[in-house]
């Protein structure tokens, strides 16, 4: 099988990828999980805006996106300056760039995978928890996270997929730097852009369908071990 | 002690409800309509919803109090919940569904006694899913009184059965409130199933209580029989069984020095735990007569004193006194041809065929 017989840049793409991906899913999780509950449960004056902040990425140009986080992150921007004045840490065109930018790019698809799952839990179950003498948190640890799960894990799944194909935010504010931020888009894009190498972007793009093919499968599998055992 | 003082405020769009009561009897039955706000009304005793004004206690502790600003939790009031449709956790087996409740380490004698009483041991290990209605039902109310609480309250909880099942779920009911001294509010659109339990009931109709207190009292309240009339006035007693005579296919029951035949399709071989037995009776299959009437097909024939006559538009309901009571419905042209009033002696007469037990089912097997 020489066709896949990978370069170390190759493998780097995807290490990064994968590890850009991993990292991304596990943060927006539970800030996605507190969100998904907030906007599903919770009634309070501008529920509205808050609900529209978190769904804004999802109708923006992955560029746009990209633009901004470089003008609220980058050296001169006004988060970026006093990271970089206080604590030394320049975000954009690094890897947590890469991080940042599939962060907010996927969020809100988690957001809302955890919000559905979490309306999809009868209320009352909940109810039943408290009078059986549940706190809010054991309620929502012991009744809402476990009924709600299939959505969370779907949600994650969602999160780690759409940052393995993130590109226009990615490329904007992180940059196309190889081995720091040169993803397997990035990589699949760079490859396609010099004569000759058409080969390795064809074998980047089967490898990337491959790892999200698995994790779909691997997300369906879990979530049918979950259904048997309810 | 006053099982539950309530004098409370809630206004929701389209809907405010506005109680004043204090029950202190151990078995109340809350009766309405559909949309009545009984729901309501359990949310609010169990911290569910919160009134906008006013003050609840439970066994005289204050479990809210807007002016003291008191509001304990639903997890702190002690207030055993049994929904409408069980609401067992899909997600848990049967066992961690009834040990949901209760405390870190639990009581295993109490846990069995409860499993044995409500029959449900064969079920432990089963996914809710699983079971049938009825077990889940005796599951949810396992599960509630695991969680100790100080007050039971049952929300519809026969609604979703047949009637073989709600009789008997209710037949084991009454011997668990008895053995754990739990009081118990049971929410019914159906008055035969409330006064299986209890005559001692509450009538609420849009959100406010249109009397409370026994049965016989409350028919005399024009707006509560108004809506119990609506459900269906109806006797129910508690006899006890002499014996069953399947050659005839009748038993005898007695109480107070009377005698009432009723059919049965058991035989001698039958076997009881408990002698007490439920009888349902319509008030229109109680025939009034002044004397005793000989040569007649009709079994029962039983003398008691009119204690109490209630004219309604098209009929008159008359509450006689046998040491227990019985309701007899006849007409206006029947009480004045029979010069009925109250303190007059008078005979109830009754067929064997129109007397209903829960004995039959309390025979059948425990599996349903």
């Amino acid at each position: 099988m020489e066709f896949f017989d990978l370069t170390y840049d190759e493998l780097q793409a995807i290490g990064l990828s994968i590890r850009v991906a991993t990292i991304c899913a596990v943060i927006s999780l539970p800030v996605a999980v507190g969100f998904g509950w907030l906007l599903a449960r919770k009634n309070f004056r501008g529920k509205w805006f808050v609900d529209g902040l978190v769904q804004f990425p999802l109708v923006l140009p992955p560029v746009t996106v990209g633009y901004v986080l470089l003008i609220v992150f980058g050296s001169n921007g006004f988060i970026g300056k006093f990271l970089y004045e206080y604590f030394g840490i320049r975000m954009a065109f690094s890897f947590w760039a890469a991080v940042l930018a599939s962060l907010v790019v996927s969020f809100p698809l988690v957001v809302r995978a955890v919000k559905v799952a979490i309306e999809m839990v009868d209320t009352r179950l909940e109810m039943a928890a408290r009078t059986l003498g549940a706190s809010r948190l054991k309620t929502f640890t012991s009744i809402t996270i476990p009924l709600a799960l299939p959505g969370i894990v779907s949600g994650f799944i969602l999160s780690f997929a759409r940052s393995l194909g993130e590109f226009g935010a990615t490329i904007t504010f992180a940059g196309n730097i190889i081995g720091q931020t040169q993803t397997m888009p990035l990589a699949i894009y760079s490859a396609m852009e010099s004569p000759g190498n058409e080969m390795i972007a064809l074998r980047l793009v089967i490898i990337s369908v491959l790892i999200s093919f698995a994790a779909m499968v691997g997300s369906e599998i879990f979530n049918k071990r979950l259904m048997k055992k309810s | 002690m006053s099982v539950l003082k309530a004098d409370f405020r809630l206004k929701r769009p389209g809907f405010m409800m506005d109680i004043r009561c204090e029950i202190d009897s151990k078995i109340m039955g809350i009766f309405g309509p559909s949309g009545a706000g009984k729901t309501t009304l359990l949310h609010v005793i169990a911290g569910l919803e919160k009134p906008d004004e006013g003050s609840i206690s439970i066994l005289n502790r204050e479990v809210y109090n807007n002016d003291r600003k008191i509001d304990i939790p639903p997890d702190q009031r002690k207030v055993g919940y049994v929904f409408q449709d069980s609401l067992l956790f899909p997600h848990l087996n049967v066992v961690h569904n009834l040990k949901y409740g209760q405390k870190k380490k639990p009581d295993m004698k109490f846990f069995m006694q409860i499993v044995d009483l409500l029959g449900i041991g064969n079920l432990l290990d089963k996914n809710v899913s699983q079971i049938s209605g009825g077990q889940a039902q005796r599951v949810a109310i396992g599960r509630a009184l695991l969680s100790s609480p100080d007050i039971l309250v049952l929300d519809e909880p026969f609604s979703s059965l047949d009637k073989d099942l709600r009789w008997r779920i209710i037949s084991m009911l009454k011997p668990l409130i008895e053995k754990f001294k739990i009081p118990m509010l049971v929410v019914s659109h159906d008055l035969s199933d409330l006064l299986l339990l209890s005559d001692q009931l509450m009538v609420i109709r849009d959100g406010k209580c249109m009397g409370y207190g026994n049965y016989y009292d409350l028919l005399s309240k024009s707006e509560a029989f108004r809506e119990m009339n609506k459900s269906g006035i109806i006797n129910s007693l508690q006899l006890k069984l002499s014996y069953i005579d399947g050659e005839k296919g009748i038993m005898i029951l007695r109480q107070n020095g009377h005698q009432v035949v009723a059919e049965s399709i058991l035989d001698e071989s039958a076997f009881f735990d408990d002698p007490n037995v439920t009888v349902y009776l319509k008030p229109e299959d109680i025939t009034l007569a002044l004397h005793k009437i000989r040569d007649i097909s009709i079994q029962n024939q039983l003398e008691g004193r009119i204690e109490r006559l209630i004219y309604t538009e098209k009929k008159v309901l008359c509450v006689i006194d046998h040491g227990f009571k019985l309701i007899s419905e006849v007409t206006h042209a029947a009480c004045q041809d029979l010069k009925l009033e109250e303190g007059k002696k008078i005979w109830c007469l009754f067929k064997a065929a129109a007397v209903k037990t829960n004995l039959s089912f309390n025979a059948l097997s425990a599996e349903y």
